[in-house]
């Protein structure tokens, strides 16, 4: 075996979960190496040119608040900012910004690049290298082996066939595990187009006991912006006053610029009919599950028969490049069903399509195989995240990869290991669903998927989440001041709301009237004027008065909640000898072996009566 | 862990003239000492302060000023069965009694018991040895089994597809609400604040019928039903009074049909049924002008699809006619028994004649006397042999789950009362409200989980850039 090279830290892989994982785990203090197939493709954006959205944009400012890197990289590389629903309540308040695809990337890269304790190299990983786990023996002091197989990772080997020995290892490998592009009945290897897939890994990984399967995914043609008749669209203008996604970020100061709102029509889905015949889809080439959140064009002309148009958004991907991204109409066709169908569409009739839309299929690992903390249960020291558990989404991954960054550094440092709870943030429901629902279908987040959706929002992410990242060392001690000065700022408003009469009606009262806003509120009281609340506390005293009431509601559910989940269940519990769990509970508990019971009573197919069979046996 | 107060029923069902009920928990002794006067001149003095294992005589008050007497058991933590305050009720052992005070009291914060919960707690409460846990965990297995077998049943029929049929209404608001929330950046029909309310409005009284029908009938739909058919003056009534004994207490008219059919509900070896009685019928229809067939046509319509099983009445000393013809093929055989009544006088039906007439030579026959009693027990045996249903014990017998479907009910009717009342743009705190009521409906036939919104909103909409 050739030499090896020793690091704290392998990141393999530099999409949107390694970048977070590695910046994390270097700035933690880990000498940390990232293996990536392209130094070029760092941080790239296989699908559309866009950050944040609907639970997504809270993702983003989770990530930012824990000490994570998207949110700035957004800023930074952002032409277009939205605040999605806006003329609803602030909880369900989203920022979304088109990125300028490659200034995103080259951004991260430099972000990697001026990193201390960061190794960037160029390799391709075909294997996980494990050892069955040691221990001294008490009586003569040499060192044994504990388990019976390989259970510990210590590194990886390369096609080059150099081997890098790290203390923990993260995958984060997207859709290039044995990724198979298909265009019409034309199918190619590959983990994006034109970039080769990692064909072997999830061999290893089979190897090493782990239960593989497939997942399917597409993205649209991009076109050529200069052979649009952008006359014939409808404008789709950003946010006048841009919000930043980062809490560190003062002012978006790029230029920005509008997207394009078309539509297909009859003709263009006659086309599609008449080509179905030859779509991947359709044929049974392809298997795997897709996501349903983002159907293909030919699966909803399919399945909507009766609608007469399809939304199409054309998204410029930077301000230096002609290329457009043809949101909507994400497809396998092969090319000259795609060119017809684009160029049936007003406005694209002599529209030039740079690189034509695919699907792709690739490996993942089922993520009830892994812990909360996202390591694997199977083998220590080794920790999965991003779309190789099943998720979709820029911000899905990066969230992971954060997680399991933090976790692998907290490993080594041996402290308590790191777990949201699901009534904290976004990524706390998001870990707590792979892991326990073990979705077989691309995994988005959804705002709905969140019980405590009122208190987690876009806007308090900072307060709930930036104590956290400080206490690792991820969030500066200043920007932690701002924030302790905000909530001190918060409770002294709240104070003076509560005790002050105006017209016989409380302050707190009156700002929860729909008409009122904090410059009237503030007027009626010099004590209130007097604190000089920065907008961002009266933001959050507004919000807090406006859903007081309910606040207290889901405060208390939370409460209910936590007694379940402070209650741990052993992991070497053999579900199923517990004859008196019903048959469906034993199977589901034994695959995803829950943390506490909380977890368990997620499960479907647990019942009360399940949990209290655990109960009682938990006393035994 | 264990916060809330838990009540059931623990007295074996329509099987005794007392019954207990018994609460447990921290607010126990509050709950009952709300609602609980005493009698005689011991009045003021709070629950809690009273010696413990003291009885005491009063009245619980319920709504519209019902009294309703009974005594009390006081058995403070932690010298209790389940080392928590525990109060017993001890009343009378009518069914309607009893499911009036258990809404009462959990109206007023009150949790059904699980199966076997009591016990579960006494354990985890280190009042049972650990060598009991193996008896706790099977009462726990063999409670839920019995509820799920029982609630199947009982989820059979109108009942259920009235509820299923609320649920998928909340759930098809819930995905329009959500829709509105999480694919805003999309072309999607969103929903209006007319059609909100409208949506609200429909699923309230959609509920408040349900209940209403529920509370007249004072039953769902438990229970076997038999009915009881047969020819003007063969017996039918005597044999319905001696099937259900206590009738003044217990029989309901049904809604609607009271001239035409009663209703009444009895136990045999713990089997629970409904003896519906035709007698209404030949009464009323001997004032009106009506033909046997129209007679027979209207009493098919209203009650014989719904039988579980049917007893016909024959008059044993009189022969058979085109009557008895008309009425036994109204009715399924298999699921018939036939009663030769007035054994008591001379009988002139062998039933072999029986057989031989009604061309089914496999018919069940039994002989009775309604007069007198005799023969009634091996009718009741046979009603038991044929009937489908598991056997009702002591812990949730139909009326409890029926407590609990009407205590969801109403919950549910008054979360999406002040739903109605939230300003339509408020679509998170619509949505919120509603989730809450669907949780009160999915309480009755199924948790519902986000994921479920989802799937109904990929396969109603067409979502997705």
């Amino acid at each position: 075996m050739r030499s090896s090279k020793k690091y704290d830290v392998i990141v393999v892989g530099a999409g949107h979960a390694g970048c977070e994982a590695a910046l994390a785990t270097a700035r933690m203090g880990f000498s940390t190496l990232v293996l990536t197939i392209s130094l070029d493709t760092i941080a790239r954006m296989s699908c559309n040119p866009a950050i944040g959205g609907l639970a997504k944009g809270q993702l983003v400012r989770e990530i930012d608040a824990l000490g994570g890197e998207m949110g700035k990289a957004i800023d930074a590389t952002g032409i277009q900012f939205r605040m999605l629903n806006t003329s609803k309540g602030p909880a369900v308040r989203s920022p979304r910004a088109q990125a300028d695809k490659k200034e995103y990337h080259r951004y991260l890269r430099r972000v990697l690049e001026s990193q201390n304790n960061l190794t960037l190299k160029e390799e391709m990983v075909e294997k996980i290298l494990t050892v069955a786990e040691t221990f001294r023996s008490p009586s003569n002091g040499r060192l044994k082996p504990s388990a019976t197989s390989r259970n510990k990772a210590t590194g990886v080997k390369c096609r080059s066939g150099k081997t890098y020995t790290g203390r923990a290892v993260i995958l984060t490998t997207g859709t290039f595990m044995k990724g198979l592009i298909h265009i019409g009945p034309k199918k190619t290897k590959g983990g994006r187009i034109n970039e080769p897939s990692a064909e072997n890994i999830s061999g290893s990984l089979r190897k090493l006991g782990f239960e593989v399967r497939r997942l399917k995914t597409g993205t649209p043609p991009r076109l050529n912006g200069r052979t649009l008749d952008v006359k014939q669209f409808r404008l789709q203008p950003g946010d006048q006053h841009p919000q930043p996604f980062s809490f560190s970020t003062k002012k978006i100061n790029r230029k920005q610029i509008p997207c394009y709102i078309a539509y297909t029509n009859e003709k263009t889905h006659q086309i599609i009919r008449q080509n179905i015949d030859r779509a991947p889809l359709f044929t049974g080439q392809i298997k795997a599950a897709g996501p349903r959140y983002c159907p293909s064009i030919e699966d909803k002309i399919t399945r909507f028969a009766g609608r007469t148009r399809h939304q199409l958004f054309l998204e410029p991907e930077g301000l230096n490049t002609d290329e457009v991204y043809c949101n909507g109409i994400s497809t396998s066709l092969p090319a000259d069903v795609q060119k017809k169908m684009v160029h049936s569409v007003k406005g694209l009739e002599k529209a030039e399509i740079l690189k034509y839309g695919y699907a792709i299929e690739y490996d993942f690992v089922p993520a009830a195989q892994l812990q909360p903390t996202l390591e694997t249960k199977r083998i220590k020291n080794l920790w999965h995240a991003g779309q190789i558990n099943g998720t979709s989404g820029y911000e899905e991954a990066a969230a992971q990869g954060l997680m399991a960054g933090i976790n692998a550094a907290l490993k080594l440092k041996k402290q308590p290991s790191f777990i949201l709870l699901r009534s904290e943030a976004y990524i706390g429901v998001l870990i707590d669903d792979l892991i326990t629902l073990n979705p077989l279908e691309p995994y988005r987040m959804f705002t709905s998927r969140a019980e405590y959706r009122l208190l987690l929002r876009s806007d308090n992410a900072d307060r709930r989440l930036m104590p956290y990242g400080h206490k690792f060392g991820l969030i500066k001690s200043k920007l932690k001041r701002s924030l302790d000065q905000k909530e001190k700022q918060i409770k002294e408003a709240r104070k003076i709301l509560s005790r002050t009469y105006y017209k016989q009606k409380l302050l707190s009262q009156w700002l929860k009237q729909p008409e009122m806003n904090w410059k009237k509120i503030a007027g009626r009281s010099p004590d209130l004027k007097k604190l000089r609340l920065s907008p961002g506390a009266q933001q959050q005293v507004t919000i807090e008065m406006k859903y007081e009431g309910y606040i207290k509601r889901q405060l208390n559910q939370i409460e209910k909640f936590k007694r379940l989940e402070n209650k741990p269940l052993p992991g070497q519990i053999d579900y199923l000898k517990l004859t008196h769990l019903s048959r469906e509970a034993r199977e589901k508990l034994d695959r995803v072996k829950p943390v506490s019971l909380g977890q368990a009573s997620r499960i479907a197919g647990v019942t009360p009566a399940d949990i209290s069979v655990l109960m009682v046996h938990l006393r035994k | 862990m264990v916060i809330d107060t838990i009540i059931a029923i623990s007295t074996p069902l329509g099987t005794s003239l007392k019954a207990i009920i018994r609460l447990s928990g921290p607010v126990a002794f509050r709950l009952v000492d709300k609602y609980f006067m005493a009698e005689g001149r011991t009045g003021s003095r709070k629950l809690k302060s009273r010696p413990a294992w003291s009885t005491l005589d009063g009245r619980i008050k319920i709504k519209n000023n019902i009294l309703i007497p009974v005594t009390l058991y006081l058995m403070p933590a932690p010298a209790s069965y389940t080392r928590e305050d525990v109060v017993e009720l001890h009343t009378f052992g009518a069914q309607p009694l009893l499911e009036m005070l258990l809404l009462h009291f959990v109206r007023a914060g009150a949790r059904l018991a699980q199966p076997g919960e009591f016990t579960k707690r006494a354990f985890l409460n280190g009042r049972l040895d650990l060598t009991r846990a193996e008896a706790v965990l099977n009462l726990i297995r063999a409670g839920s089994e019995q509820e799920f077998r029982l609630a199947s049943h009982l989820l059979t029929g109108r009942f259920a597809s009235s509820v299923q049929a609320i649920r998928q209404a909340l759930i098809n608001l819930i995905s329009r609400l959500e829709l509105a929330l999480d694919f805003s950046d999309q072309e999607i029909e969103i929903i209006t604040p007319r059609a909100t309310r409208n949506d609200l409005k429909k699923i309230i009284s959609q509920i408040n019928r349900l209940l209403k029908s529920a509370r007249q009938q004072k039953i769902f739909t438990a229970g076997t039903l038999a009915v009881i058919c047969g020819r003007p003056n063969a017996g039918k009534s005597s044999l319905f009074n001696q099937l259900v004994p206590d009738r003044q207490n217990i029989v309901t008219p049904i809604a609607g049909t009271t001239r035409d059919v009663i209703e009444g509900r009895c136990f045999f070896r713990q089997h629970l049924f409904r003896i519906r009685d035709t007698a209404g019928l030949d009464r009323s229809v001997k004032k009106q002008i009506a033909s046997l067939a129209c007679r027979i046509n209207r009493l098919t319509e209203q009650t014989l699809p719904e039988a579980n099983i049917f007893l016909f009445v024959l008059d044993g000393n009189r022969s058979l006619t085109n009557h008895d013809r008309n009425i036994f093929q109204k009715i399924i055989p298999t699921r018939t028994i036939v009663v030769r009544n007035k054994n008591d006088l001379p009988t002139k039906l062998t039933h072999r004649a029986i057989r031989r007439f009604f061309k089914n030579p496999s018919l069940k026959v039994v002989d009775i006397s309604a007069l007198t009693g005799t023969g009634l027990d091996r009718l009741k045996k046979m009603m038991v042999r044929l009937t489908q249903a598991p056997a009702l014990t002591t812990r949730s017998a139909d009326f409890l789950i029926n407590a609990r479907h009407e205590h969801h009910l109403d919950r549910a009717v008054r979360i999406l009362k002040k739903t109605a009342a939230i300003p339509p743009s408020d679509i998170e705190l619509l949505a919120l409200d509603s989730r809450s009521a669907l949780d009160e409906i999915g309480s009755i036939i199924g948790q519902t989980v986000s994921d479920d919104i989802l799937n109904n909103i990929f396969s109603e909409f067409c979502v997705g850039k």
